[in-house]
């Protein structure tokens, strides 16, 4: 227990308050920024989440979901297979006029004891399949890359909506107080922009804070102390400072934002010495740091599972950021080449996060999950370049999830025999939140925001929890 | 349900329209012979594969329609009634048959021929007779469909009723009040049986005078004048002398600015333009303020003040070209439709809660769940800025605004001419253009370098482009679709441009003076509008007191509070339209009353009582406003820079001007100076925001400890008190002064003595400069 929460305990006993001016006192503490966490609204399964996000849009038919018919059908064009209305709304394409269907361009086989279909792209990751539960019938309301990952973030098809990260921290507090609740590292600034994973109109200590992984750097901002301050110095700083903060506080009674300030103070102070220590790499052992691999992504995906470790509700990482990197147009490399390198730069750093949380234990209360913003046409885009690449879709695609209390090995619902439509147990962007919230034992109906008079919620008024993959 | 509104509304325009002729007669037998013969046959040959009930069947029925049966023609499917019988032009049937919308082309593989086309256009005019059916029955409802109880919610909910024209009531305690205000105040506590705090000693009374009307805490010298001051008027004087300060408008811009949902653009996607003019308005409004424009004129002039009769003021609009302008990424239709539908959201929403105080955009796919505010409401006000588009005001003199325009002419023609030069070359020399400036002989060559110098001489001697202001401008004048679902693509009935009809009785007189601009800005200041005067002097009191008396201050609807002082609210509001609506008279009012001079002491008993201080039993303690924390340091350490207006500064963390001159991006990501505003609750300028949280988070104090802003300024400060001659104690009391209008007491100047030691070095100086600036003191209004 701190000093503050004596003072204020104190301070509430001193005056012998009544139970209604006591909830009004921390009725205005919560609004304000308490730290507690708030009591779940039925069992959880996961405690935390580690969010990994595929900038650009990742292809369901060169990763996950396996269809084979392509090939009989390859050479026809989309429009004699598909009708006007089904071939609507694929942004940016507006006609498809000579684009003609196109197998998956790399090889699948069954792995594991549940028989996942994995492409060839992912070698790793088929050491993992049987604790994965892929979602293979996900749809969202946009082909556009901005608006889709605004949708998958917020729920919302315009900025200024609270990121899924801060709606967890929302529900359910901080795990701790001297780190922040919602951590993001990324690799650039994404198409959407950082809005997506900002608190929108929830208080602001729901921001997420984005780090900085880099060695010997401060991974936020203003953390270390001014050059020439000893720790000494600077305690004896932070002390003087709060027995300011407490003559004020104590000349006036009966404003609780003081103490919580006195609190934050004492918090900052102590992340200045935690928060480096969580970020250094360096105490993890060779076979560890061998296990992740030596890039970026790796080392982002290392850092995630030391802030679950220490009680960060929320990480997320996003991948391919500058440039959305997924974006498998045939001039951005085209298919082939593009997630062939994609997933060669992230397949290590997921499947070591996976053996590694599960090792320690960590992976029943750990949810992680792999997303992006929508997978790509069965077809080949309209602009038709010389390496092939896949349009936007948003119609089916596959995102799938581990640990956290969902049934590895499984896989659920699926698109049509050409990966257009999700055709079996549809699950939306609502439909995912939802889940995603009520492993956290959060009720989507029920995490509100007032705002404008307006219960604002992640779902909006959709979504439906997908029990059939919670174990 | 919203299907259900849609029927029943077209339902309605359609009653009214054969209310008159008492209905349509029955059909002739040759009506009926001309359906079967020729209608019939056309439906089933060219429509029934996709819109019958074989199609429903077989689950391959689109767009939920069905051309089956009357019922289903008239009911229609996603876009709404596909027929108003009688009415060819009004009937999407004929819309889709005649290939006039690219979105509904019917039937999708062949547009039918004329004659055809005729078959169903003359049905519909003959009013769509259908054997079997009734189609007066079908289409004409008993009665007309009724939304809302208007009278019920005119007569019964508190702000749409009209002003209370109450006396201030008597109280007990005759010597407590000093105004009006405070009989209303003192009657509610006495009759809860409590008493009001004591007045705030003189100390916390300036200090709260500044940083309430200007922002800056009061100097040494100030706080000094005014202690020694023994008058009766000497409070009267301070805030007199603050309003007169252009810290004043500056202060109060800021508030109105979260209002206004104020940036310098950069929204992110689709609204991810720079508006680099924005601060035009920003200016705009901190003189309105300063010079103390009528509110009235201040309203006028945001909506409509480029079409004003008198004074046309466009600048004023930027009021609503700052805000969020959406585009399509994309540029299909529907994201098309989509971005325009939210940036008509956006002006409707700040319209209405910023004036009004109501939540219009909630009926933008539904009426209001609510409110008394239909879809046809949304669509009245909507349809208004539907018909502006945001634009650019020159602010310059029409001979300079031609004389740019000539100059950028004469270089276009004389780039022209140049080109043309080339192409007729290259034609008389038969060769490839590309070739062609090599291939000149000496005649032309020469010519071709006169002709270029001459370009580079226009281009280097054009004046350069005149300033501009972002301003909202007419566009047209037209009355817009009902979007059902919200959908722009699917249109509904027609709604005429007009006030919202709880405000503006049954019938709305309709707008039609260009956008309808000018005619919204009147039935907003209009004397009888209960909402514009309640809201302003509500809002008013809330940046006075920190809460407001009525505490959703942007939404006087169902959903939002009800007013802890009705009476005094309307008083208020009666009052201020009497005087001119003067926002000064209004603070001066406000803050020569005993309530808002009480002490914000805490109070057992009267806080176990009234906790949330409803009753206004004490000033509301609070935490400043980021910017004026910020303008504190700055002003303390004697660094601030005080000019008034001008663009923008980005790098506001390095910037020693005041906080309202920062870089604010609407996504609130792009500056370094967005993401230390949002760290002490700057409101994202993505919607109009009313009031602000107060979070604490560690962040902000790893700021206060780490940051070189704070640094800086703790070393600016620490070197002032180091270089000072007198005795440490008087150094210590010195800058207690400076930075919080008092003197230490004994355990404050024993902590300073502590700290500082015998022989204090600068450095030593600093820290404690440091630690007085980080305390909570200089954040905390009393």
């Amino acid at each position: 227990m701190s000093t503050s929460d004596i003072d204020r305990r104190q301070f509430l006993r001193q005056f012998g308050l009544s139970g209604i001016a006591l909830n009004s006192l921390l009725l205005a503490d919560r609004t304000q920024g308490a730290v507690d966490p708030m009591s779940p609204h039925f069992r959880p399964r996961a405690k935390n989440v580690i969010f990994l996000f595929m900038c650009g849009g990742a292809s369901h038919l060169e990763t996950f979901d396996h269809k084979p018919a392509l090939k009989r059908y390859a050479g026809k064009t989309a429009m004699e297979v598909f009708g006007a209305e089904e071939l609507a709304g694929f942004n940016p394409e507006k006609s498809f006029e000579g684009s003609q269907i196109l197998p998956s361009v790399f090889d699948f086989a069954q792995h594991g004891k549940s028989g996942a279909w994995v492409s060839e792209i992912y070698p790793k990751l088929t050491e993992v399949v049987d604790e994965i539960c892929f979602l293979k019938s996900v749809h969202t309301d946009s082909a556009i890359h901005s608006v889709g990952e605004q949708l998958m973030h917020t729920g919302h098809n315009r900025p200024g909506f609270p990121s899924l990260g801060s709606w967890v921290t929302y529900g359910l507090g901080s795990g701790r107080n001297d780190l922040p609740a919602y951590v993001v590292m990324k690799d650039g600034v994404s198409t959407a922009g950082d809005g997506v994973f900002q608190q929108g109109m929830l208080p602001g200590r729901h921001q997420a804070a984005v780090a900085r992984v880099e060695k010997g750097k401060s991974p936020f901002p203003h953390l270390s102390p001014r050059k020439g301050m000893s720790d000494e110095q600077q305690a004896a700083h932070l002390a003087a400072i709060n027995r300011l903060n407490r003559m004020h506080r104590d000349l006036h009674l009966g404003q609780p934002e003081l103490d919580g300030r006195i609190e934050a103070f004492e918090m900052s102070f102590d992340l200045q010495t935690t928060a480096p220590q969580v970020f250094d790499l360096s105490k993890e052992s060779r076979s560890t740091l061998d296990l992740y691999g030596n890039n970026q992504f790796s080392r982002h995906c290392l850092t995630a599972r030391r802030l679950v470790e220490n009680g960060v509700r929320f990480v997320e990482i996003l991948d391919g950021a500058t440039g959305r990197k997924w974006d498998a147009h045939g001039n951005r490399g085209g298919l082939f080449d593009n997630h062939r390198t994609n997933a060669a730069r992230t397949d290590q750093g997921i499947t070591a996060l996976i053996k590694d949380l599960k090792s320690r234990g960590l992976l029943d209360e750990t949810l992680v999950v792999w997303a992006t913003e929508f997978g790509r046409t069965p077809f080949e885009e309209a602009n038709k370049e010389k390496k092939a690449g896949r349009g936007h879709h948003h119609k089916g695609f596959t995102l799938w999830m581990a640990g956290g209390g969902v049934k590895g090995g499984l896989s659920y619902g699926a698109t049509d025999q050409l990966g257009m439509h999700a055709e079996e147990n549809p699950v939306s962007h609502h439909d995912f939140h939802a889940t995603i919230l009520h492993l956290l034992g959060l009720d989507h109906e029920r995490l509100t925001f007032r705002h404008n008079s307006r219960e604002v919620r992640l779902t909006d008024v959709f979504g439906n929890v997908v029990h059939e993959i919670i174990t | 349900m919203l299907k259900l509104s849609a029927i029943a509304l077209f339902a309605n325009l359609c009653g009214a329209s054969f209310a008159a002729a008492d209905g349509p007669p029955p059909p002739t037998n040759e009506q009926l012979e001309f359906f079967e013969n020729k209608v019939r046959p056309l439906l089933v040959d060219k429509c029934y594969r996709c819109h019958s009930a074989e199609a429903q069947e077989k689950g391959k029925l689109k767009a939920g329609l069905r051309l089956d049966s009357l019922s289903g023609l008239l009911k229609g499917g996603d876009s709404g009634s596909a027929l108003t019988p009688g009415n060819p032009a009004k009937s999407f049937l004929i819309e889709a048959v005649n290939y006039r919308n690219e979105d509904m082309e019917m039937p999708p593989k062949g547009k039918l021929s004329d004659a055809q086309i005729k078959v169903f256009t003359d049905w519909v005019q003959m009013g769509a007779p259908w054997p079997g059916a009734d189609t007066a029955a079908a289409i004409a409802p008993t009665a007309p469909k009724q939304a809302y109880d208007w009278d019920r919610f005119r007569r019964e909910h508190w702000s749409f009723k009209p002003m209370i024209n109450a006396d201030p009531p008597s109280v007990t305690d005759a010597s407590w009040p000093r105004s009006p205000i405070d009989h209303f105040t003192l009657a509610r506590l006495e009759s809860a049986g409590l008493q009001p705090n004591n007045l705030a000693e003189k100390l916390t009374l300036i200090r709260r005078a500044y940083l309430d009307l200007i922002g800056l805490p009061p100097t040494p010298e100030q706080v000094e004048a005014f202690l020694n001051n023994s008058g009766s008027d000497a409070f009267a004087k301070v805030i007199d002398e603050l309003l007169a300060s252009e810290h004043y408008g500056e202060r109060w811009a800021r508030h109105w600015l979260d209002v206004a949902r104020y940036s310098d653009g950069l929204g992110g996607f689709g609204d991810s333009r720079a508006l680099p003019e924005a601060w035009r308005y920003r200016d705009w409004v901190v003189n309105a303020l300063n010079s103390d424009m009528p509110y009235d004129e201040f309203v006028a002039r945001q909506i409509a003040g480029d079409v004003l009769e008198k004074d046309p003021d466009p600048v004023a609009t930027g009021f609503f070209v700052v805000g969020p302008s959406y585009t399509s990424d994309g540029g299909d239709p529907e994201a098309k439709a989509q971005a325009q539908a939210e940036t008509l959201s956006d002006r409707v929403d700040t319209f209405s809660r910023a004036f009004l105080g109501l939540t219009a955009a909630c009926a933008r796919c539904h009426d209001h769940k609510f409110d008394p505010i239909t879809t046809q409401d949304y669509y009245a006000i909507a349809g208004i800025f539907k018909n502006t588009r945001n634009g650019e005001h020159p602010l310059a003199p029409q001979a300079v605004v031609d004389a740019f325009n000539q100059g950028q002419e004469a270089i276009k023609n004389q780039n022209n001419a140049v080109n043309r030069f080339l192409d007729d070359e290259t034609k008389r020399l038969k060769i490839e253009r590309k070739h062609v400036e090599k291939s000149l002989a000496e005649g032309p060559k020469k010519k071709l370098v006169e002709m270029r110098a001459e370009l580079e001489r226009l281009r280097k001697t054009a004046p350069k482009k005149y300033e501009i202001a972002h301003v909202l401008q007419d566009a047209g004048k037209n009355d817009m679709h009902v979007a059902l679902r919200g959908d722009l693509r699917k249109k509904g009935e027609l709604v005429p441009r007009r006030f919202i009809q709880i405000l503006a009785g049954e019938t709305p007189p309709l707008y039609t003076y260009g956008s309808g601009r000018r005619e919204l800005a009147q039935s907003v200041t209009a004397p009888d509008n209960p909402l514009t005067a309640r809201v302003i002097v509500n809002r008013v009191w809330h940046w006075h007191f920190g809460k407001a008396l009525v505490r959703t201050p942007s939404n006087f609807g169902i959903l939002g509070e009800k007013p802890t002082h009705p009476h005094l609210l309307d008083w208020l509001a009666s009052d201020f339209i009497e005087h001119g609506w003067s926002l000064k008279r209004l603070h001066r009012q406000i803050m020569l009353s005993s309530t808002w001079q009480m002490s914000s002491r805490f109070d057992k008993e009267k806080f176990t009582t009234d906790g949330d201080n409803k009753l206004l039993w004490r000033m509301n303690p609070r935490r400043l406003e980021v910017e004026v924390w910020r303008d504190s340091l700055l002003a303390v350490s004697g660094e601030l820079d005080r000019t008034v207006g001008g663009k923008p500064d980005g790098e506001i963390l390095r910037s020693k001007r005041r906080t309202l001159y920062a870089t604010i991006s609407r996504t609130g990501d792009r500056f370094e100076s967005d993401a230390f505003l949002r760290l002490f609750d700057f409101p994202t300028a993505v919607s109009t925001s009313a009031s602000r949280p107060t979070s604490t988070v560690p962040q902000q104090y790893l700021f206060m400890m780490n940051s070189p802003f704070m640094t800086e300024r703790a070393k600016t400060l620490g070197n002032h008190l180091h270089g000072l001659q007198e005795p440490q104690q008087d150094r210590i009391k010195k800058a207690y002064r400076q930075l919080y209008s008092r003197s230490p007491d004994p355990a404050e100047t024993e902590l300073g003595t502590q700290w500082l030691g015998t022989n204090p070095t600068p450095e030593t100086w600093h820290q404690y400069a440091q630690v007085l600036l980080s305390a909570h003191e200089l954040i905390q209004i009393q």
